[in-house]
């Protein structure tokens, strides 16, 4: 690469790192499964790169990211258009709006998660760390633990919740809310 | 919001809704405004969970879970915020005292620090993750601690130095205009870089002056490629030294019947059969004979994955250095296949894998694909997978999306958590016809 092919590598590089937990966000709420959230942010990386050169304004990378995402999420559902478990592009369009327009506070909630999750108990930690482990499986991970999948989830979902109230509560106590 | 609409989500988020429960969801969605951004807050943090989030976040002491939170009385949170203060007052004193002693003898800077990788400074009396930012003086280490970790280091000199995955670097001295360092282990990238430069492997010394180089070391020794200007190398176990130009590599081994000397870097190949000698050391694994006296085998061997702030996760793998195997550097192709046959013992999924390097270059990131059990064959069988690289997925889309023109360093083979018994009787990269 060339110093000045360099540079802009950096700085494609530097912002991506930067947004990309917004952008993992946005489109896992666009697809159903974290593996296609997966799949889809690795084609979102790919395009983000291949098209930088277009991105006039690099204060406005995160909106810019989050719609060519939506684009990719598009074309991935295309790919699936006989599954029936996938939304409707209205209710996607909706979606992504509640995203893109509230980055910010999805931003400020996930800074505050750090706070929550440290003070979650030693089982309830130990739960989230194997359910999120790469590769887990939840009906493994049950069954190693002697549980059904059905309570697992249930456990999780509670956890989830909980982590939700606390960084509502994190922010309220700055402000935030 | 009512448990029932949650528990909709949840099945959503899980995976475990049914066309029904979407069908449902999909009206609330479309219809209610704060549903909607109920549902975006709960998969926003199922992201972060899910990314990476995790492993930053601090581990709760028992007394601060948020159960015992309410039930803290007077006393224990006093007890606690002196202990607090101390705490604080320790590290920032620690803190003051080294940024003004690193301030001082800087040598370099971290650019980039990905993957498990920690910073011991001062001499070890400081042990903390590596983040970008931090200031490296004489006396400081890094490691890192994952094939996929790498830190990417400004120096003083205007140079860059990139440390591959499973390194560890020291610097030795820096006081005058020549820097010393000790690389214990792992592979290092170096851009020209104005200050002398001198480092030390376990066998070899290294000394440049604005060259772009490369150092590899192996368990067998250490292999030093100059991609411009001249370096120096020194065989440590005999003492003989020879001047590296341009294009050319050298190759300090650790047996005296394989005598330092310098060749042309030689062009790369872009097909590649893995030689299974026990003369070569895997990256991992065992090697065991094969069902012949001619065949050796390569049999997967636990190693446990290092996870930033989690406990690590125990996996099974054989993984053999194309860069140590191959005289040749080997370029990959989008259209290019790799090959392995191999057997497990139980059904379990293979994760196939492979490690590459720019040409010349720095660590340029995995690529991974997973094939099911049932696709590998008979338990107990042979089996024999063709996999074109175009199927592999990155595992680090920022540092390159596809394997195409990039230079094998490692191909690999495991299973998550289980044993299955994995090994491997041939790998072997085929190019196009």
């Amino acid at each position: 690469m060339t110093s000045a092919e360099n540079e802009r590598h950096d700085k494609f590089l530097r912002l991506y790192v930067e947004h990309e937990e917004a952008l993992n966000g946005f489109v896992r709420t666009l697809v159903p499964t974290r593996e296609d959230a997966r799949e889809v942010m690795q084609e979102v990386a790919v395009v983000l790169w291949q098209k930088f050169e277009e991105l006039t304004d690099t204060n406005d990378f995160r909106r810019w990211a989050f719609g060519v995402a939506k684009f990719k999420v598009l074309a991935f559902f295309r790919d699936r258009a006989r599954d029936r478990l996938v939304f409707d592009e209205d209710v996607l369009e909706l979606l992504a709006i509640e995203v893109t327009e509230n980055a910010d506070a999805y931003e400020v909630e996930r800074r505050a998660l750090d706070e929550c999750i440290g003070k979650l108990g030693t089982p309830q930690r130990k739960l989230l760390d194997a359910a999120y482990a790469p590769g887990a499986r939840i009906d493994a991970l049950a069954a190693a633990a002697g549980r059904s999948p059905m309570s697992f989830y249930k456990a999780l979902h509670r956890i989830r919740l909980a982590l939700m109230d606390c960084t509502q509560r994190v922010l309220a106590r700055e402000g935030l809310a | 919001m009512n448990d029932e609409r949650l528990e909709l989500i949840r099945r959503h988020v899980d995976g475990t809704a049914t066309v029904e429960d979407r069908q449902v969801l999909q009206e609330a969605l479309r219809t209610d405004e704060v549903f909607r951004r109920q549902f975006a807050r709960y998969t926003n943090i199922d992201a972060a969970l899910g990314s990476g989030r995790l492993a930053e976040a601090p581990v709760a002491e028992p007394a601060t879970s948020l159960r015992r939170q309410a039930w803290m009385n007077w006393f224990s949170w006093r007890l606690l915020t002196a202990a607090g203060a101390a705490a604080v007052l320790t590290v920032v004193v620690t803190q003051v005292v080294y940024a003004h002693f690193a301030e001082r003898r800087q040598i370099a800077t971290v650019a980039t620090a990905s993957g498990v990788a920690q910073f011991f400074g001062g001499y070890g009396s400081l042990r903390e993750e590596l983040r970008i930012g931090t200031k490296l003086a004489a006396g400081d280490s890094i490691e890192t601690r994952s094939c996929n970790a790498i830190a990417d280091l400004t120096l003083r000199g205007g140079g860059r130095l990139t440390l591959g995955g499973n390194g560890t670097l020291r610097i030795l001295e820096g006081e005058s205009g020549l820097t010393r360092w000790n690389l214990t282990r792992g592979n290092i990238w170096v851009s020209p870089d104005e200050q002398g430069f001198v480092i030390q492997t376990q066998n070899a010394i290294v000394e440049a002056h604005g060259a772009q180089f490369d150092i590899q070391t192996f368990g067998e020794g250490t292999r030093l490629r100059v991609n411009s200007g001249t370096a120096r190398i020194r065989s440590l176990l005999d003492g003989q030294e020879v001047e590296v130009p341009a294009g050319h590599q050298a190759n300090a081994w650790m047996r005296r019947d394989e005598p330092l000397h310098v060749v042309v870097q030689p062009q790369p190949v872009e097909r590649w059969t893995c030689s299974f000698s026990p003369a070569v050391q895997p990256a991992y694994g065992k090697w065991l004979p094969g069902q012949d006296s001619s065949t050796m085998r390569l049999s997967a061997a636990p190693l446990l994955w290092p996870l930033p702030k989690r406990d690590p996760l125990l996996i099974h793998v054989a993984s053999l250095r194309v860069l140590r195997d191959s005289p040749r550097p080997v370029c990959a192709h989008n259209d290019s296949t790799l090959v392995f046959r191999g057997r497990t013992t139980r059904p379990r999924f293979v994760r196939f894998g492979f490690s590459t390097q720019k040409v010349r270059g720095v660590f340029a990131g995995k690529f991974e694909t997973d094939v099911p059990a049932k696709k590998l064959g008979p338990v107990g069988a042979d089996w024999e997978v063709q996999l074109p690289l175009s199927v592999f997925r990155p595992l680090h889309p920022q540092l390159a999306v596809s394997p195409d023109g990039l230079e094998l360093v490692e191909v690999y083979a495991l299973t998550v958590i289980e044993d299955a018994g994995l090994e491997l009787a041939r790998v072997e990269l085929v190019p196009n016809q």
